[in-house]
């Protein structure tokens, strides 16, 4: 049994398995980025799904009802490959402006929006250096506090432009063929080195250090894994053509009946025997990683929302100078600009680690977009706020506020009137 | 230069031509082109007569016009261009040239 997915494909309507979706999905988009650089022609394209179409519905009777993987490897098979469009077509003549803009702008940097998570900054970087994102983010990672500014400074910077993801190897983690978590299996697919050698690094780095094992649990954390025949293949860096589908098919089905060999089996044994029980641990972990980040969560949002609803009673609160003098002068200190920008900075930091808290916890992703619009404006705030601090403080320290508010002769209390108010210990 | 290399390069020449051919004896929509280029062992893969087909049209040799098929969609038939049958012709005479002395230079040899 199969999933089947219904596509219209030259004005017809066709039931596809989808393995075979896949394949002719990339199919046609691999061809129609390769005709859009040249001609950027649409018309091609829909010449060939027509021809497609015209194809499928010879293959189509009562008996037969779905496309399967077979008729799409056949069509591909007529229709051809890029490499066959190459032979004829990519020569010096038909080398147009769209081609030479491109590799003009191989050599530029980028910021990667078809493929990011916040920006594509780390994503566009690796595009110029023809890396997978993951390791540059990783590396990101690493040293937090210095690349995030870097990060926004390559943010304003860069103009942004979406890029093929076909064209690019992707590191997954492969499963399927892994050991504990798939990802020495992954690396080795994505280098061309073999699996056991990576293992074996590995393993010997747990002896010195263990920086090794961090970069395991970290790559663990941000790669995918592979799940379906489109990732699989990606993560091999294969180009769609017929030859790879095969080839692809048939290292499968290979892969699945050759034995190991005896050191290789001596080898793996131990963590084939850990397996289970990491995979259990690193489950317990993340539950607990959860549970851990839920209170911390939780208590920052309070914390916040205290701390703004304090912050709100006092700055708008009508207050006269009759009523106590000195709290009326260090509001009056305090512009009211600042007061806004403040109460909205609390509130929009708020919101942000509610939308993060749900994402970590529920893996429940909001708009993006409106999340990096809500990022971009308590970026802007928190900017605002820090430019005119200093100024406010200084003007404090003139009017002689300071000193004894912060000397802890004044204290927060609530009443009943009031609400929270400034008050003088005595 | 391998043989292979050598028939692409003969084949991507003569493509263009082949198909200009095909198109001024009579009214065809794509896949029929493709049958005769087939027929003839011009072409090897279907996929490099579209984006020909869509240069010729740019180039105004070729027309095209949506028909009706009596089985599934409607069909791209085309047609050539009065500037596309100039066009043929030259590029006929060019042909019938190169055509003859590279024969002359075979005979010479013998």
């Amino acid at each position: 049994m199969k999933k089947t997915l219904t596509i219209n494909i030259g004005y017809s309507i066709f039931n596809i398995d989808e393995d075979a979706y896949e394949i002719l999905n990339r199919y046609l988009d691999s061809i129609k980025n390769y005709f859009n650089k040249i001609d950027n022609d649409t018309e091609i394209v829909k010449d060939f799904e027509l021809r497609i179409a015209e194809n499928f519905s010879s293959k189509i009777s009562s008996s037969k009802q779905c496309v399967d993987l077979n008729d799409v490897k056949e069509i591909i098979e007529i229709m051809g490959s890029l490499d066959d469009f190459k032979e004829i077509y990519n020569d010096t003549e038909n080398e147009t402006e769209n081609i030479k803009e491109e590799k003009k702008s191989n050599n530029k940097l980028f910021r990667d929006t078809s493929n990011r998570i916040i920006a594509g900054v780390c994503s566009g970087i690796a595009e110029y250096f023809k890396i997978d994102p993951i390791i540059v983010r990783v590396l990101f990672f690493i040293a937090v506090p210095l690349n995030l500014i870097v990060y926004i400074i390559f943010w304003i910077g860069i103009p942004s432009k979406d890029f093929d993801p076909d064209l690019r190897k992707i590191l997954y983690r492969d499963k399927e063929n892994g050991v504990i978590g798939g990802v020495s299996k992954g690396l080795s697919n994505y280098l061309k080195i073999d699996a056991n050698i990576i293992r074996v690094v590995f393993v010997v780095s747990l002896f010195f250090g263990g920086a090794g094992l961090l970069f395991y649990l970290l790559l663990w954390l941000f790669t995918k894994e592979a799940k379906t025949i489109g990732q699989k293949m990606n993560m091999s860096g294969f180009n769609v053509n017929l030859s790879n589908i095969e080839d692809f098919i048939k290292k499968k089905t290979k892969n699945l009946n050759s034995p190991e060999n005896t050191l290789t089996k001596v080898f793996l044994f131990p963590f084939r025997l850990l397996a289970p029980l990491i995979n259990a641990f690193l489950k317990i972990g993340v539950f607990v990683f959860k549970i851990i980040f839920f209170i911390f969560s939780s208590i920052f949002i309070v914390f916040t929302s205290i701390l703004l609803f304090v912050f709100s009673t006092i700055s708008f609160k009508d207050i006269s100078p009759e009523q106590d003098p000195e709290f009326f002068e260090l509001l009056n200190a305090v512009p009211d600009y600042f007061a806004i920008f403040s109460v909205l900075f609390l509130l929009l930091t708020i919101v942000i680690s509610i939308i993060i808290s749900f994402y970590v916890l529920f893996k429940k992703k909001s708009n993006s977009s409106f999340f990096m619009f809500l990022i971009f404006l308590w970026i802007a705030f928190l900017i605002l706020i820090m430019i005119s601090l200093p100024n406010i403080i200084l003007n404090m320290q003139d009017l002689n506020l300071l000193p004894n508010w912060i000397d802890g002769n004044y204290s927060f209390i609530w009443k009943w009137d009031d609400g929270i108010m400034l008050n003088k210990n005595n | 230069m391998s043989t292979e290399n050598f028939k692409i390069q003969i084949r991507k020449g003569l493509l263009e031509f082949c198909v200009l051919q095909i198109i001024s004896k009579k009214e065809v929509y794509a896949s029929e082109i493709i049958e005769e280029l087939k027929n003839s062992k011009i072409i090897v893969v279907e996929g490099t007569v579209y984006p020909l087909l869509s240069r010729l049209k740019k180039s105004d040799y070729i027309n095209h016009e949506w028909k009706e098929s009596t089985q599934g969609p409607p069909r791209k038939y085309y047609s050539i261009s009065d500037y596309g049958l100039q066009h043929l012709k030259q590029l006929i005479v060019s042909w019938s040239d190169i055509n003859s002395s590279v024969k002359e230079l075979f005979e010479i040899k013998k």
